[in-house]
């Protein structure tokens, strides 16, 4: 009896997802986001082993008003959106490498003043080029149910790009997170790897920008890395982990959102804080299971 | 321009910025002399679903508000502590997966609430041209109360700010000036929310505190000189975006990043031309 109403609910619910895509928007939604989430995750795992997980959450913030002047000298073109703002992610890595070394502020600070600056200045050109306030929370929010066919190919485009980069320098990557100065004296070209991690990162953030917004794209570039952390014991599951938690928690945020009518950047951060507590309690079993065992 | 200049309620906002600025300049000397700058960040964001609750319990209330932020910016401390004590995962990461779950839980809520007192854009850059009269006072209120709290404990504060051991060893209540600070952060970022927004108080809380660090080589001088940048800072910031019709909040945070580079560029070149290395210099008590 009661498997019969599981059935039913089941069917239910399948019955609605498939009535639900049957409208263009949500499948380009759908599509778009599950591909962020991938790039999000496997991107943040990369931060984290390398203890910048705080870095997304700078740049982020900083792209902003590089998407402005972007915005403003190409009209709404996004190869020009995409140049300015991996100029002014450039530019704030810069900025946030450079203070500590030239002064006694520490890292943190650094990129605190950074970001911040950098986002005011955006907001200051959000302010003066845009009137009405939709496009605003548009940027800063994001709006993933409002993404067209050219954002979702952007977001598989970036996605085939931090599988090449993780497919080209997957050695080089792993012995640089977990032991830097033994890659350095192998003669792995750390400095270009940095460079080029900060450039893919700027694009996948850029490309997260329209369905997360600016504010919470960090959250997603850290919720589904630290999630994994807490179960994987291995570069590879890491990654995997955190790509597939992205890819899951993107899809289950947007559809929370679209039924419930919630703010979508949100709710796909907070379906990644639900995955991430998930994790924790898979760890705390395994490990209560372990002590069981060994009385 | 100069009608404007001359209107009260530009006088009135830029007051209110005034005051906050001074407030968080303070607040954030201190933050940032002991390393706290990413908790900082992590607990002003984390306000928010405190904040959010306190309106969903009783409304607009100012005391309310304020109890409701003191909680979830503790919250967020003390998950950032168990996730350290339980999990592999390090202090950053740590920090960044609690102010971003709480900030989106506070978004989701606001944005749900649609109501005209909270506003999701607003909780980030705020409304200072539209700010309330009951704002002015909170701010006042709260830089009495910072400026009282850092006169009666100076030195636990100072102490513990470079040789946090040595106080400790002279008995000084380290652990509760530590989380003294903390409420008075939370505090502080619930008069800068309602104000300037989320990201000119963390730009408040951090840049003029890191710029009159650089300059100066005492506490005492220190913190006059981060309120002197603050406050001429907001000044600036105001008139030129009154100027330039533009959002103050952005623009002070802009002007204040611009101030701190212009600074150490300045330093670094002259160091570079006297040939000298002026890093020796200690910051002293």
């Amino acid at each position: 009896m009661s498997q019969t109403a599981t059935l039913i609910g089941i069917d239910g619910a399948f019955h609605e997802i498939a009535l639900a895509l049957r409208y263009d928007f949500l499948q380009q939604a759908l599509a778009g986001t599950m591909l962020m989430g991938i790039a999000c995750g496997l991107m943040g795992a990369l931060l984290l082993l390398r203890r910048m997980a705080l870095f997304g959450d700078a740049i982020g913030h900083a792209v902003l008003p590089g998407v402005m002047v972007g915005y403003l000298l190409g009209g709404k073109q996004f190869a020009w959106i995409f140049a300015g703002a991996l100029l002014a992610g450039m530019v704030a890595a810069s900025a946030v490498f450079w203070i500590p070394q030239a002064s006694r502020i520490r890292p943190d600070a650094a990129m605190g003043a950074v970001f911040t600056g950098m986002f005011g200045l955006g907001i200051v050109l959000l302010s003066r080029y845009q009137s009405g306030s939709g496009g605003v929370s548009g940027l800063l929010f994001g709006h993933a149910l409002g993404i067209g066919p050219s954002e979702v190919a952007w977001a598989f485009g970036n996605l085939l790009v931090v599988l090449l980069l993780l497919g080209v320098a997957w050695k080089p990557l792993k012995l640089m997170s977990f032991d830097p100065i033994q890659a350095e004296v192998t003669g792995a070209p750390t400095r270009a790897l940095t460079h080029l991690l900060m450039l893919v990162l700027t694009a996948t953030i850029v490309v997260s920008l329209p369905m997360v917004g600016a504010v919470l794209v960090a959250a997603l570039l850290i919720l589904p890395a630290a999630a994994a952390s807490l179960v994987a014991r291995h570069f590879g599951t890491l990654l995997l982990l955190a790509g597939i938690g992205g890819g899951v928690a993107s899809l289950v945020g947007l559809w929370v959102s679209h039924a419930w009518g919630l703010a979508s950047g949100a709710s796909i951060v907070l379906s990644a804080s639900a995955l991430f507590v998930l994790m924790g309690c898979v760890r705390g079993a395994r490990r209560h299971k372990a002590s069981v065992r060994h009385g | 321009m100069a009608d404007i200049l001359l209107a009260s309620w530009f006088w009135e906002s830029t007051a209110l910025v005034v005051i906050t600025a001074a407030l968080c300049a303070l607040v954030g000397s201190f933050i940032l002399l002991r390393k706290m700058s990413l908790l900082a960040d992590a607990v002003s964001h984390s306000v928010l679903p405190g904040v959010v609750g306190a309106y969903l319990l009783v409304g607009y209330h100012t005391v309310a508000f304020l109890l409701g932020a003191v909680m979830s910016g503790l919250l967020c401390v003390w998950c950032v502590g168990f996730l350290l004590r339980h999990t592999r995962l390090k202090e950053d990461a740590a920090t960044g997966v609690v102010f971003s779950s709480l900030f989106a839980l506070g978004i989701v809520s606001v944005s749900r609430l649609k109501t005209v007192d909270l506003d999701p854009a607003c909780v980030v850059f705020g409304e200072a041209m539209a700010a309330r009269p009951g704002s002015l006072w909170l701010a006042i209120g709260l830089l009495l109360l910072a400026a009282i709290l850092i006169a009666l404990f100076f030195k636990p504060l100072s102490l513990g700010s470079f040789d946090p051991l040595q106080a400790r060893l002279q008995g000084l209540p380290e652990r509760q000036v530590h989380t003294g600070l903390l409420v008075m952060l939370a505090l502080t970022t619930v008069a800068a929310l309602r104000a300037v927004g989320l990201v000119l108080a963390i730009a408040f809380l951090i840049t003029p505190a890191a710029t009159a660090f650089v300059l100066t080589r005492r506490l005492r001088t220190m913190l006059g000189c981060a309120l002197g940048l603050a406050v001429i800072e907001s000044v600036v910031g105001m008139v030129l975006a009154v100027w330039l019709n533009v959002s103050p909040s952005g623009l002070i945070a802009a002007v204040a990043l611009l101030v701190l580079i212009s600074v150490l560029t300045f330093q670094t070149l002259a160091q570079r031309v006297s040939g000298t290395k002026l890093k020796a210099a200690e910051f002293v008590q």
